[in-house]
Parts: structure tokens; C-alpha cells; sequence
């Protein structure tokens, strides 16, 4: 045993068991969040269980009822970063141009609601999966998730005014990506 | 019209793509998280509340008892032995922690309640205890007084052999309990890994850990340098290194 373990040692806190209760409404929402960062359940599980596991036994769950969501958000991506720094896996942008000035504002809108609920699904998944990890997390804790600016900023670690143009760019790739629901019927 | 969902009216100020926002609201995919991930965050939950139903209810209020114990008799102390008799299956770590508030609350009658302190019959004691296990009659830390063993006991609950052991350094006394480890998931977390946790910072306090195939309970006033010194010390020298 490497005895300077003991420098990791807990303050008992009951804190824990709010941080557990807290946790638990949350876990399927953080692991949706972290299959849609790696794209792989088994890697989403372990980002799940030692980022929490670790926030836990550290025993640093002094948080506000409040900020507890926006922090397990937060450790969930910050883990996923390492691991990426740490090469297990590389950060897709699969060919979705997400530069502004290469995509053409929204115009042709109305055309979504009427098609096939089944095929659209899948399209937008798949142009999901296909944004940069970045701008994937955040139109996901935008609009899945319902997180503010603010919040995202945080847990994104980004000024308020970058998630924002993040989200607009976002939202256009998918829109690029989606146009083919928007030709004009009988075109 | 798209339905009014989680994002909206929480974010505020975002330059979204209304419509596109709505999309994503209504059909990207949630994941649901594995079973066995839900199971063991909720087995932690469970451990915990234990855990903290066990020491709001026994270890606390034996800790704040402790201090005011010093005209308790070894009887009291003994009175542990209903205590445990009374549940189901008293894991480890309520024992070791019973013993070590036990302990605390001879005072004045520990001399009595330890026994030994000749060395041929300590290490009779303790090999009959656990033959890993190596006690240290004096526990020398540089630069401040050495703990000196007063006298050891050994005792045994529903089965499982306890040692006890007294140290003094200056005018401070220390009770060290120590139990041999068993693996069992039903464990609190904080001694299914290696490391220390200061379960009650005023006086006395009391801190429990784990290293190698044994439990430590100590109760005594020592400064937090002072017990990772003890500490490190007492199980570096305890011959269970590797395990």
C-alpha cells in the first residue's frame, strides 16, 4: 500500500448520502449525455461511474441542491475530456460544416411537422452523432436537457456569448443536414 | 406549433433555431442508463444511509459519551456485548467501532481491563488473534514523544476475535481496536478502500481505517499530523505490507 493514500482521506460528511439522492434522479439524463459524447454505451457507463464514484469517495459533494445538476454535468464532460486527451477515443465532426459563413441561413422553415415522425427521428440522430462533440453538448443540454446559458457555460467551461454562437451554429448544421425535409413539395 | 418543452423559458437569451430546437427537444434519442449502472449507485445510496443511520444513532452519540466518560466502569463498557447480541449480524465495522467506544469509556478502570503487557504473553495474544498481525509495544515519531503500548486485551464477538490495545503518549491515551477484514460488499465504501476517515472531529476523536486484512478504530485526541504519524507507523510496521 503507498501509505500516502492517507493524504486522500475523507471527512465523513452526511453530505454524501444528499449527493446520492440528488445523483439518483439524474443518472439517466447523465448517461444519455455521456452515450452522446463517446457513442458507445459501454464508454458512456464507465464515464458515468468513475466520474461520480470519484466525486464520491473524494467526498466533495458540498453542493447546493441548485448547482448539483450543472456539477454532475460538468465532471461528466470534464471526464470525457480526459479520456480524449488520453487518446481512448477521437472527437468526431464528421463532415458537418459548422463554420457560420458556410451555412446558409434558415429560410425555408414549416416543412419538419409534416413527415414521417420515424425517418426524421433517425436523420436527426444521425446529424446529431455527426456535430463536433462540442456543439453536440450543447444543443443537447440546451434543448434536451433545458440547461440556460449560463448553466451550459458552465459546465462547458465557455463564455455565455461562445454557447450561444455555438447553439445557432448548431442548429444550422442539423438544419443543413435536415434540408432535404425542406424541399418544396414535388420538387 | 411546437410543443413547449424543458428548454424553453430556462434559456433565455440563447440565439437558437426555434424550430430546430423543438426537433431536437422531440426526437433526439435519451438514453436509459444500464441497470447495473441505476444498481450501483443505488446500492451506494443504501450503503450510505446505513452508514449514517449507524453513526448518528450509535458512533456519535458513543463519541460525545466517551468524553464524558471517565467515571465509567469496565461493566459499562461491556455492556457492548448486549448491544451487539441484540442484532442480526453486526458487520465489522460496528464492531470495531463499539470496541473502540467501549475502550474509550474505561478511563480511570482501563488498567483493569488490560490485561497484558509482558511481551512473551502479547505475542502469544495476539498470534492467537491473527498471526499477521505484528502489535508494536513503542511507536517512535521523529521529533515527538513515542507511543508506548499499555496492555492489550482480545475478545470475541458473534465469532470474529477483536484485539484491543492502549497507548499512551504524554498524558494522552489512545484505543486502538482492530478487527480482521472479511470481504463483504455490505461494507460502508469508505473501508472498502484504503485510507482513513475522521469520523469525529471534536473530543475524542475518532478516526477508522483500513489497511491490509484489518480494520483500526482509534479514539484519542491526537492532531491530524500526529495520527497519519501513528498511523502509518503502527501498520508499516505491522507486517501486512503486500496484502
Amino acid at each position: 500500500m503507498d501509505w500516502d493514500g492517507h493524504e486522500g482521506g475523507i471527512r465523513f460528511s452526511v453530505d454524501r448520502e444528499a449527493f446520492l439522492r440528488a445523483l439518483l434522479p439524474q443518472l439517466n439524463s447523465l448517461y444519455s449525455f455521456s452515450r452522446w459524447l463517446t457513442h458507445d454505451g459501454d464508454e458512456a457507463e464507465d464515464i458515468v461511474h468513475d466520474a461520480l464514484s470519484r466525486v464520491f469517495l473524494n467526498g466533495n459533494c458540498n453542493l447546493e441542491g441548485g448547482e448539483i445538476r450543472t456539477y454532475l454535468f460538468t465532471i461528466i464532460r470534464r471526464t470525457y475530456i480526459n479520456r480524449l486527451r488520453r487518446g481512448r477515443y477521437e472527437a468526431t465532426s464528421a463532415g458537418y460544416p459548422e463554420d457560420e459563413s458556410t451555412l446558409s441561413a434558415p429560410s425555408e422553415k414549416g416543412g419538419f411537422s409534416e413527415l414521417p415522425p420515424e425517418l426524421l427521428r433517425q436523420d436527426l440522430n444521425e446529424a446529431l452523432a455527426g456535430l463536433h462533440p462540442d456543439s453536440r453538448s450543447v444543443v443537447i443540454l440546451a434543448d434536451v436537457e433545458g440547461f440556460s446559458v449560463d448553466e451550459i457555460a458552465q459546465v462547458m467551461n465557455i463564455p455565455a456569448g461562445t454557447v450561444k454562437s455555438k447553439l445557432w451554429r448548431a442548429h444550422q448544421a442539423l438544419r443543413k443536414k435536415l434540408k432535404v425535409y425542406q424541399e418544396p413539395k414535388g420538387k | 406549433m411546437r410543443p413547449r418543452g424543458p428548454g424553453e423559458g430556462q434559456a433565455e437569451g440563447i440565439s437558437r433555431d426555434v424550430e430546430m430546437s423543438g426537433l431536437v427537444q422531440k426526437y433526439a434519442e435519451r438514453h436509459r442508463a444500464p441497470e447495473r449502472l441505476v444498481e450501483h449507485f443505488y446500492r451506494l445510496a443504501e450503503v450510505e444511509r446505513r452508514e449514517n443511520r449507524w453513526l448518528t444513532r450509535r458512533f456519535w452519540q458513543a463519541s460525545l459519551g466517551g468524553a464524558l466518560a471517565a467515571s465509567l466502569t469496565l461493566a459499562a463498557g461491556l455492556g457492548g456485548y448486549a448491544w451487539l447480541s441484540d442484532r442480526d449480524s453486526p458487520d465489522p465495522y460496528d464492531i470495531v467501532a463499539q470496541e473502540a467506544r467501549n475502550l474509550s469509556r474505561l478511563g480511570d478502570a482501563l488498567p483493569a481491563a488490560i490485561r497484558e503487557r509482558q511481551k512473551g504473553r502479547l505475542d502469544k495474544l495476539f498470534f492467537s488473534f491473527n498471526k499477521d498481525f505484528r502489535y508494536q509495544q513503542k511507536v517512535a515519531v521523529t521529533g515527538e514523544s513515542e507511543f508506548v503500548l499499555e496492555g492489550a486485551t482480545l475478545r470475541e464477538v458473534d465469532g470474529k476475535k477483536i484485539a484491543r490495545l492502549a497507548y499512551r503518549t504524554g498524558d494522552i491515551r489512545l484505543f486502538l481496536t482492530v478487527v480482521p477484514m472479511e470481504q463483504n460488499a455490505e461494507w460502508p465504501h469508505v473501508l472498502r478502500k484504503e485510507g482513513w476517515v475522521l469520523l469525529n472531529e471534536e473530543s475524542p476523536r475518532t478516526f477508522v481505517w483500513r489497511h491490509g486484512p484489518f480494520i483500526y478504530a482509534l479514539v484519542g485526541d491526537l492532531t491530524l499530523e500526529r495520527f497519519k504519524e501513528f498511523s502509518a507507523a503502527v501498520v508499516q510496521r505491522a507486517g501486512v505490507e503486500g496484502r
